[in-house]
Parts: C-alpha cells; structure tokens; sequence
C-alpha cells in the first residue's frame, strides 16, 4: 500500500484525545507504521477511503500538547504541518481531534493548529461518554465560535464516522488549488497569545457547552483511592505483580506449544533433509537460533497487552505520578517508569518508550540502563542454572529456594538499573533536575481494537527483527562454530561426542581457549567461554551452545538434562553457576539492544558506552560473585 | 533552578504525622507569594504569575500551554504518595506538576481556600 502519490490528511491532536482510536476506526486494517526519516518517531500512516474511487493517505501524527515543541514527537508534528520537513510534503487537510470530555484542554492544540492556516474540521472524540457524563455539545454553535467544521465522533459506535469523512472531501475539494502559503512560521507563543486562546476557548464554550455537574465523575472516585498515600502504592505493586504472574502463568502454554513446533520442524527437517553443512546451516544455524527468539513471542505479547491496558485505561499515568520520587531519586523521572517496564519483556521496545522522555539527558540514563532490566530473553538460563544448582527445599511454606533467587534475580536487575542511572546522573550525565508536568487523562474501558492493533504492531516490529538481525548473526555464529571443519579421533562415533569435538576445534572453539586466561578468574573454562562468545548477539543461544559443548545436545528443548550434565560436571560448580547467574544479569548481550540505541540515539557513541560499561560491570560483579562464593 | 530548591527537594519525606509535606512548604503570610506548592489537597488559588520568567526555557510556558494561565483557577486534588510531585485540578483536567515546578506559579493572595 503506497499513499505517497494521493494528496495527505493529517490527524493531530493532544495525547490522550482518542486520536489513535479514531484512526484506527477510520483506516481499519489498512495502516502501516514506519519512522520518520533522521528521527525515531514513530509514523503512522493509513488508506481513507472517501468514496468509490476517492481515497486521501491519512497520516496519524505523534500525539502533542502543543506545537511548541518539547519532544521530538512535538517536533515532528509541528514541523510536518508547517511544511518544514524535506522528506513529507505539508498534508492538504487537518483532521483535528479533541476529546469531548475533555475539551477546555483539547481545545488548545485545535486553536494553534487553526493558526497554521490549512483547510480543517475538528472531530470530537468520545461523544457518546461525554453524554454520558451529562456533557452536552451543542456543535453549530461550536462550529460558529470556533470558525472551522465541527464533527461528533464516537469510535467504538462508529457514530459521525461518514459526517466527517465527507467534511474531509468538502475541505478536499475547496481547497484543490495552490497550497496554502500562510502559517509556515514559528507558532506565536508569548504568554498573551496563550492567555488569548484560552479565553478563546472559554468564551466558546460558555456558548456551546452545557454541563450538568450533578453527574457523578468515575475518574475522581477512582483517583481517591488509586492516588491515596497509601492505597495507591499497594494498589501499583498489586497490579504490577499479578501482571508478571498472569505473563508467566499464561504465556507458558503458547511457549511450549511454540517450542515443540520448532522442535518438530528440526525433526522433520532432519529426516527430509540429506545430512550436511546446508541441512545443518538450516537446521542448527537458521531454525535454531530464529527459533530460540520466536518462543518468547507469547510472553513479549502479553506484557505488551498489559502494558497497552494500563496505559489505555488511564492508568499508566498515575504509576508514573505516584513513582516519580523514587525515580527521580536516581536521576530518572516518572515517565521512565514506563520504557523500565516493558524492558522486562525486551529492552528493544523498552528503549523505543524512552521517545517520550522530553528531557535528552534523563532518556539517554534511561536508554543505558534499561538493558539491566531482567528481560524475558534472561529467562531460560535463570531457569536452567536456578533448576539445576538451588534446591528446591521449602521456605517459610510457599516459598522455595528457587522461586526466590528467580525473584531475587529480577530484584538484582532493577537494583543495579537504579544504582546505574543513579551514578550516571552524578557523573558523565549531569544536568539539572528535569521538568515533569503531564496530563492525567480520564479512566476509560480500553477498546479491544486499538489493543488487537497495538499488539499486531509489536509482533510485527519483533518478528522483523527476529528475520533480520538475529537470523544473520545466527548463521555468522553456525559458521564459527562449524568451521575449520575437524576430523574426530579414529573411535569417536557417538554423534553428541563428533558434534562436542568438532565445535572444540571451530573458530569459536579455538577463540574460547583463547579467552580462558581471561575468563577463568570468573570461574568459567574454555567451554563456557565458547558460549558466552555465541549469546554474544542474544543471550537466549547460550542454553543451545552449552548442550552442544557438553556434547549432550539441547536439540529436544530440555534443560533438565543440560542442567544434570552440568552439576555433574567437575569443571562446573555452585560458585560458577552463580557467577554466570550474575554475568547473564548484567552483560550487554544483546545485538538488537545495541542496534536499537544506535537507532534511537542516532550515534555510535551510546551503543558503544552501553557495551563498554555492562561488559565491565558483569565481569567485576561476576569475578566478585564466584570468589565470595567460593569462600562459603 | 536554584541550589537551595535542590536542597529542599532532596530532603526524605517525613514521617511522622505533624510534618506533612505540606507543613514544610512555605506558609507565611508575609514575605514571598504564595506559591501553588504551599497548596494542600483540596486547597485552591487564582494563579496570578510566574517566578521564572527571566530564566532560560522557563517551565512556566509549558504551564501555561497546560492551561495554567494567569486568572484560572487551580486546585490541588492529591499529593503523590511519597511527595515530590501535585495532581492539580485545572481547566477540567487533572496535571501532574512537581512540588519543585509548582513553586514557579504564584498565586493571588487572598484567592487561596477549600474547594466546595
């Protein structure tokens, strides 16, 4: 779908004003996402179909307060529409969309945008709510004081839908000539002109708005007990909790369904396929190491399905109210609460949050330490090491010695996360205490379209990255581990054994000799060193390195049986099990982390400190762990 | 922002009863304006302007943009649970502004009361 040749419709409104429901109402399923070019905004982009034959592209711009801009979001969004961007013509139209229930506020974005000079309707959003709470627009009147078409909207019934498709073709049609000229200048924003627009506003709505005040405000009975000093707390870690439980609990089906169709299409692959190096590229090279990413998809999903409820519901916004002491106590501030939190399911979207972030210095401390966040990638070599080296005694009845190291481990991430962007905050990242103001938008049901859309979106966005990066390092990594091609001693036929004796002399093999005089102080010998060098890309390929150097296989998914070949094994000890507990916690282990900063901060810089930095750190507290340990 | 903000936004949150936040925020009558940080919850003021006009990229603009201007009404509705920042109730909407901002908005003297 291209919509670059049909003429372009901008839909711009304030965060929170039900923009992306609108879209999402008026394209259907045909949208793309893509970025803008040199920045990391998010672009949207859909198909309007106007009537038979007559379609515009509708370009669903980053939501923004004003278009004085703040954010890179902000900035994209007032640029575009002065037509001050190289590489997106300025939209014929503006689609401008205000919240019903909240219009006094909505309605400042709206005024600015009528400044620009474009020909534009205005959509009121959540129409049938505003009813609802005994909000009455009375829309000609609206209409008149404002100056500009007024549509009544509501998604979810899909009322007003066509009225404002055909407003869009009337300002299509009246405005066919010569592009607009005028509003191509920075927005006057002197405190005059701000007190200006919303006596504007004020006077509009004296004239078009009736409110019964009687009805009874839901928001402000939750907010009494979601903000209560104390309440709100226990209610943040309640709900935060359950959500990493129901993440575990229910992705574990789809996982292990996942797990055994990538097993079985290993099986079958080996039995269709002539044995040699092009089966075992696709097999052990493509199919195992795609396939150790693939797994997580459910998990990675369902956090982001949290994550788009919370953040839908209205939620989101009162965690990062109630948490932005303790963040800015380390030098991060509450709306890195959010990016922190999805990079318990992978740093990669973690860090692609961090764009609402207006401040640079507080996005970049939180950029470099998301990585440290227990992503969901960390989760198999916990679970193996954890399995193989803690007992599972009972403590204090529901507890075991398992479940609470596992517990322990994430603690350990988010500590050292804090303790990280604490230092960097007093050190190479000083600055002067951010700003923090946001709006906290009313609660309301999440729609289960925006929330099918949002998901779509991720996995699409995943699966991408599991097709390219991953794909191509894990077949650069088979290489390494496949070549120079060794002859096994005379007797060496079990093929496990042929398989442990051939990646012992590979290139990898060869390069974790090499490393061990460096490792061997963490209490790692050759062979792990072989598998730290293979999740040097992704972290998840070390459990599959392992089996194949302890010469057991991991081929069959099971980690039991990794896990006793190692315990038993004499170069594998409890303290080597917990220095590689730490090391996993803390190295940067992660080709798409690193490629997504290098993204996201349009510098080598970043991605090189974030390595240089984790890599230090992990071997420090790695070498710490296995002598304390040892000790005991 | 001042070093002796800093100073005072740093402090812990206190504990026992008697000091509140709010307590430790100013409350004279005389001497500095009042500020939209002295406001506890349910408290209300008329904002009548902005201290931090003269300082590069002031936050008060943003405020402003936020529909904090000078004339509306503002009304603290929550403290954060562990300090440090105000649910402020304006213009129909509900902002999260931090204590440290909030002290740039100044109040009309005698406009300060209980909400209804």
């Amino acid at each position: 779908m291209s919509t670059a040749a049909l003429p372009r419709v901008a839909l711009v409104g304030s965060p929170n004003s039900g923009k992306t429901t609108l879209f999402n109402a008026l394209t259907g399923a045909r949208q793309k996402t893509g970025n803008y070019a040199g920045v990391t905004v998010e672009k949207k982009e859909g198909l309007l179909a106007l009537g038979p034959g007559l379609s515009v592209g509708l370009l669903d711009l980053p939501g923004a307060y004003s278009l004085d801009a703040r954010t890179p979001d902000e900035a994209v969004t007032a640029d575009l529409l002065r037509g001050a961007r190289a590489d997106e013509p300025r939209p014929r139209a503006i689609i401008a969309v205000a919240d019903a229930t909240n219009l006094e506020r909505n309605l400042y974005l709206v005024l600015q945008l009528q400044e620009l000079g474009l020909p534009m309707v205005l959509a009121l959003t959540m129409a049938d709510l505003a009813r609802k709470q005994g909000i009455e627009v009375e829309r000609d009147e609206l209409s008149r004081r404002l100056g500009m078409p007024v549509v009544l909207t509501s998604a979810r019934r899909k009322e007003g839908l066509a009225d404002l498709l055909e407003q869009v073709g009337g300002l299509l049609e009246s405005s066919a000539s010569a592009p607009h000229e005028a509003g191509r200048g920075a927005i006057d924003n002197s405190p005059q002109k701000i007190i200006h627009r919303y006596k504007t506003i004020e006077h509009a709505l004296r004239a078009a708005l009736r409110k019964n005040e009687k009805a009874k405000d839901v928001t402000r009975a939750i907010d009494k007990v979601v903000l209560h000093r104390v309440w709100g707390p226990l209610i943040l870690v309640v709900s935060f909790a359950l959500m990493f439980q129901m993440i575990f609990s229910l992705a574990e089906y789809p996982m292990d369904a996942l797990q055994h169709a990538v097993d079985a299409l290993e099986a079958l692959g080996r039995t269709l396929l002539p044995a040699g190096d092009l089966t075992s590229l696709i097999i052990d090279g493509v199919l195992a190491g795609v396939g150790a990413v693939v797994v997580f998809i459910p998990q990675i999903l369902l956090l982001f399905a949290f994550i788009i409820l919370f953040e839908d519901s209205g939620y989101m916004a009162r965690a990062a109210f109630v948490l932005d002491r303790l963040m800015t106590k380390v030098g991060l501030n509450g709306r890195a609460f959010i990016p922190l939190l999805s990079a318990f399911a992978c740093a990669v979207p973690g860090i692609m949050a961090t764009r609402t972030i207006e401040n640079r210095r507080d996005r970049l401390v939180t950029i470099l330490v998301a990585p440290l966040m227990t992503c969901s990638a960390r989760i198999p070599i916990y679970a193996m090491l954890i399995a193989a080296f803690i007992p599972a005694t009972r403590v204090l009845g529901v507890f075991t010695y398992q479940g609470l190291t596992m517990v322990g481990m994430y603690l350990f991430g988010v500590v050292s996360a804090l303790i990280v962007a604490a230092v960097l905050k007093r050190t190479a990242l000083r600055g002067e205490v951010s700003t923090f103001i946001m709006e906290m938008p009313t609660y309301k049901v999440p729609s289960l379209k925006n929330l099918a859309m949002g998901l779509w979106d991720r996995a699409r966005i995943f699966l991408r990255k599991a097709g390219t990066i991953i794909l191509a390092v894990s077949v650069v990594l088979w290489a390494l581990a496949t070549y120079p091609k060794a002859t096994p001693p005379a007797g060496m036929t079990e093929p496990k054994a042929v398989a442990a004796y051939q990646l012992a002399h590979s290139f990898a093999g060869q390069a974790g000799h090499a490393m061990e005089p460096f490792i061997e102080p963490l209490g790692y010998n050759w062979k792990i060193g072989v598998a730290l060098l293979s999740s040097f890309a992704a972290r998840e390929v070390v459990l599959s390195t392992l089996g194949t150097v302890y010469a057991i296989g991991y081929s069959d998914g099971d980690s039991a049986g990794l896990g006793d070949t190692l315990r038993k094994s004499p170069d594998f000890s409890l303290a080597t099990a917990l220095s590689l507990l730490v090391f996993y916690a803390l190295a940067c282990q992660c080709m798409s982390t690193l490629a997504i900063t290098r993204r996201e901060t349009n510098s080598w810089r970043w991605p090189a400190v974030m390595f240089t930095y984790m890599t230090a750190l992990a071997y420090g507290a790695a070498f710490v762990t296995f002598h304390l340990a040892r000790l005991l | 922002m001042m070093p002796a903000d800093l100073l005072t936004y740093a402090k812990p949150i206190p504990v026992s009863s008697s000091s509140t936040p709010a307590a430790g925020r100013a409350r004279s009558s005389g001497g500095p304006p009042r500020t939209l940080a002295a406001l506890t919850p349910g408290e209300r003021g008329v904002v009548s302007g902005f201290s931090d006009r003269d300082r590069p990229n002031p936050i008060s603009s943003r405020m402003m943009e936020m529909g904090l201007t000078v004339g509306a009404t503002v009304e603290v509705a929550h403290e954060a649970p562990f300090g440090g920042a105000l649910a402020v109730r304006c213009r129909g909407t509900l902002l999260a502004v931090r204590i440290a901002d909030a002290r740039v908005v100044e109040l009309e003297r005698a406009s300060a009361g209980r909400a209804p």
